[in-house]
């Protein structure tokens, strides 16, 4: 009996608390600043856009179509290292957007960049591309879901005598899936960190020294890895696997 | 005839390989001096000739057990005009004292008195080297127009010399554009009384000014071979020819070079504006003379497929002022951009169009306008229409774009351009906010989990209950005592002697049973002590506790009669039993 009123309690703080996380969702000033964001851009000041976007990004909010619409505003302005990024960072939040997607396979032709994948085998290409099709929330509510589905299946086998050859099955079933989320989950944490765009054509070179001799040349826009720090300089890895360094401003982290 | 002064051991002397020279030929001076190796020599400038270093040379020589040094210090003399040549006399000054030589005549003649050939010289002058070139630039044409290719010549012409590394001439040439020389020619050419050899230049130039213009002066470098007097006495004289060759002298030096630039007079012309009268609207500037040609092919085609338009202009003229015709992008055609290209003086046009729809019947025709420098007028070539069938095409007659190789656009798709910004934000949440790291989400999955566990556990306990008989029982046995005892208690109340000791009984019977999962209706007090006493009980306990079941059997079998005090000890002993076990048993 205690433990179900404990667990009562519990709920009854959880509902409170999930008021909390939409309190920000209706913040005036930040919507005003987009709506601003837009006019700029339609009369052309794309400068202006990109501040008012900025702006809002300052306050600490954002969401894919705010990094949208700001990538089209670097791309009109012509930073196209800043399109891009902001590109990605609007995948992250938004990866089934066609619009998003049409843009972005633009500006990577554009400066003759062919799309990114880090991994070699058949396997992990296809598991990035699934990857890159949801959100890293998405992929948090559909662990919860598995693990909620297999408990309540594994408790109505129980309670209700559910037949028990099946309810392992399924159960079986939903435990794979859950594998495989977590381990596309872990995928997304690991290059959520190690990933970032080069923001101007730059030498990477071969030691993180300025009179270092050029190792291979980064054109603005390219994804690269991130392998290590060493004061200001960055041992960056390229997708066919050469690596080298670079100063810390030329590249930002997705 | 070495002329010397000499003081004590030192001497210095001047001294030539010949006193008469041909112009056209160098001669060879030594100063040598003897006695001391400390001098410096320096030769001052000769007038009239050109003076050069060669080299010096020492010799030794022990004469008598004498021993002298000299150092011959050589110089290579042109004379650059015929008549008396005076080398004057130089000095040289050694410790102190000085030293100088006396100067040397020499006569130069010209190669062509001292060949004896009869030919009259110019008297107006001694003959100098350079008399022996000269450049000479000319046009034909005096009168030209703008833009006009106008041919011109530059000539040099030499007698008894030798030239070498002739360089193509330049020239000044303000305001009119030149084309590279073509290869020159060589030829003979009589002048006044006496035979040249000639190098011809070959150009043409475009007067971009109209006006008077100045062509020139030319210049040409070149270099004259100069022989050396003297021919180098050599030992083998059985291969005298052999070595003797010009190539051998070339090399060991029978003959030197000596740098000439020759200039050329200036060449003015006219030059003309096209005249206003009669310009067609349609001139763009090609002045010259020209065939203009035209093709078309296919001419059967159907609606959206490729026509190509063949143009060609050729003929004598500015092939860089040629602007080529092209079609006008009308409704009936969708036009590319024409692809020009020429070769060879020739000018190609080709250009690629789509008819619309089938009732484009002809290509219009085209017309070239042209000035004709020798007509002094302007003309212009018309060529078409060009008649067309056009059929309808196989789909419904959709405009098909048209991609070919040689008309591909400079960017790689047609008008692309980004997707335009989306106007509705949506909500905004909190950079880097993940699900899996709010509060509110970790609660939700804390809770989950625990009402997850309870129903776990919840089932457990029934299933249990369900189960496990002597569990169940165990749990039921406190209940169902307090039940036998609130009836004992009342029957109690009603002074029911052997009611109150049968529930007594029965209550004893049913919570042992319950609690050590004994069969309750033959439950007795040994039963009770064996399993009590496993568990370490308190000896008052066991004493009370027997001491009801004894009563309990004295009222129940042996019909005694106890008193009421007896009776509510006895309750209030089970009631104590019980509640002991409880506590301490569960």
């Amino acid at each position: 009996m205690n433990i179900f009123k404990s667990s009562l309690l519990f709920l009854i703080l959880l509902l409170l608390c999930r008021s909390n996380i939409y309190a920000q969702n209706n913040s005036p000033e930040a919507s005003h600043l987009f709506s601003e964001a837009g006019l700029e851009y339609k009369k052309g000041n794309y400068e202006k856009a990109i501040k008012h976007y900025e702006s809002i990004l300052q306050k600490g909010l954002t969401n894919g179509t705010l990094y949208y619409n700001s990538g089209n505003s670097y791309f009109k302005y012509g930073d196209m290292g800043k399109a891009i990024l902001n590109y990605e960072r609007a995948l992250k939040l938004m990866p089934r957007d066609s619009d998003l997607h049409s843009n972005y396979s633009y500006a990577l032709s554009l400066q003759k960049i062919n799309e990114i994948n880090f991994n070699h085998t058949f396997i992990k290409r296809v598991i990035q591309k699934y990857a890159d099709q949801i959100t890293l929330d998405e992929l948090t509510i559909a662990l919860f879901f598995f693990i909620l589905l297999i408990g309540t299946i594994y408790l109505s086998m129980l309670f209700f005598r559910w037949p028990q050859k099946t309810s392992f099955f399924v159960i079986a079933g939903l435990f794979m899936l859950l594998c495989f989320h977590s381990y596309v989950f872990a995928l997304k944490m690991e290059e959520s960190n190690k990933l970032a765009i080069v923001l101007h054509d730059a030498d990477s070179k071969f030691e993180p020294v300025e009179k270092s001799a050029t190792h291979f040349k980064l054109k603005a826009g390219t994804k690269i890895k991130i392998i290590k720090k060493e004061s200001d300089w960055f041992k960056i890895e390229r997708m066919d696997g050469k690596a080298g360094w670079i100063k810390v401003d030329i590249i930002e982290r997705i | 005839m070495p002329v010397s002064s000499s003081a004590q051991d030192i001497s210095f002397e001047a001294s030539v390989n010949t006193n008469k020279i041909a112009l056209g030929s160098s001669l060879q001076l030594t100063l040598t001096i003897t006695g001391t190796k400390d001098a410096h020599v320096e030769l001052p400038d000769i007038a009239g000739a050109d003076s050069s270093y060669i080299g010096p040379s020492t010799r030794v020589s022990v004469v008598n057990g004498k021993y002298s040094s000299s150092v011959a210090h050589n110089y290579s003399i042109i004379p650059l005009k015929e008549g008396n040549l005076k080398i004057p006399s130089i000095s040289v000054t050694v410790k102190g004292k000085t030293y100088t030589t006396n100067s040397i005549d020499i006569k130069v003649v010209d190669k062509g008195a001292l060949a004896g050939t009869g030919v009259k010289q110019n008297q107006s002058g001694s003959i100098s080297l350079k008399d022996k070139t000269f450049l000479q630039l000319e046009i034909q044409k005096k009168k030209n127009y703008i833009n006009e290719k106008v041919p011109f010549v530059i000539k040099l012409f030499f007698k008894d010399v030798s030239l070498k590394d002739v360089q193509f001439p330049t020239f000044e040439h303000t305001s009119m554009l030149v084309d590279k020389f073509q290869k020159p020619k060589q030829y003979q050419e009589i002048v006044g009384n006496s035979q040249y050899q000639v190098v011809e230049f070959k150009s043409f130039i475009y007067p971009t000014r109209a006006g008077k213009l100045i062509m020139g002066p030319a210049t040409l470098k070149t270099n004259i071979l100069i022989q050396r007097s003297g021919r180098r006495r050599n030992r083998f004289r059985g291969l005298d020819s052999f070595f003797n060759d010009d190539f051998f002298q070339g090399v060991f030096g029978g003959y030197q070079k000596h740098p000439v630039s020759i200039e050329s007079g200036n060449f003015e012309i006219e030059v003309l504006e096209l005249p206003r009268k009669g310009k067609p609207a349609d001139f763009s500037g090609a002045v010259g003379q020209f065939n203009f040609e035209v093709t078309a092919d296919p001419l059967n085609v159907k609606v959206g497929d490729p026509i190509t338009l063949k143009m060609k202009v050729h003929g004598r003229g500015n092939t860089a002022s040629i602007k080529m015709p092209s079609l006008e992008a009308g409704k009936d055609f969708k036009l590319y951009d024409p692809q020009i290209k020429e070769k060879g003086g020739v000018v190609f046009l080709e250009q690629v169009l789509i008819p619309k729809h089938e009732q484009a019947t002809e290509i219009p025709d085209v017309s070239f306008t042209y000035f004709d420098v020798e007509r002094e007028s302007y003309k212009t070539i018309t060529r078409g229409p060009f008649p067309l069938i056009v059929n309808k095409s196989d789909e419904e007659s959709k405009f098909l774009e048209f991609s070919d190789k040689k008309n591909k656009r400079a960017t790689e798709i047609l008008g692309r351009d980004i997707v335009f910004i989306k106007d509705n934000s949506g909500s905004f949440k909190a950079i880097n906010h993940y699900l899996y790291r709010s509060s509110g989400f970790i609660f939700t999955v804390s809770v989950s989990f625990l009402i997850w566990c309870s129903g776990l556990i919840a089932h457990k306990r029934t299933h249990k209950l369900k189960t496990d008989i002597s569990y169940a029982r165990r749990l039921r046995a406190p209940k169902e005592a307090k039940k036998g005892l609130s009836q004992s208690h009342k029957l109690l109340m009603q002074k029911k002697q052997k009611e109150f000791y049968n529930a007594i009984f029965k209550t004893i019977q049913d919570y042992f049973g319950n609690k050590f999962h004994l069969n309750s209706v033959s439950v007795t007090f040994d039963m009770v002590k064996e399993k009590l006493a496993e568990k370490n009980i308190h000896a008052a306990i066991l004493s009370d506790l027997k001491s009801i079941f004894d009563e309990c059997d004295m009222v129940r079998f042996a019909s005694i009669n106890l008193d009421e005090n007896k009776m509510k000890s006895a309750y209030k002993k089970t009631q104590e039993i019980i509640d002991f076990i409880e506590r301490h048993f569960k």
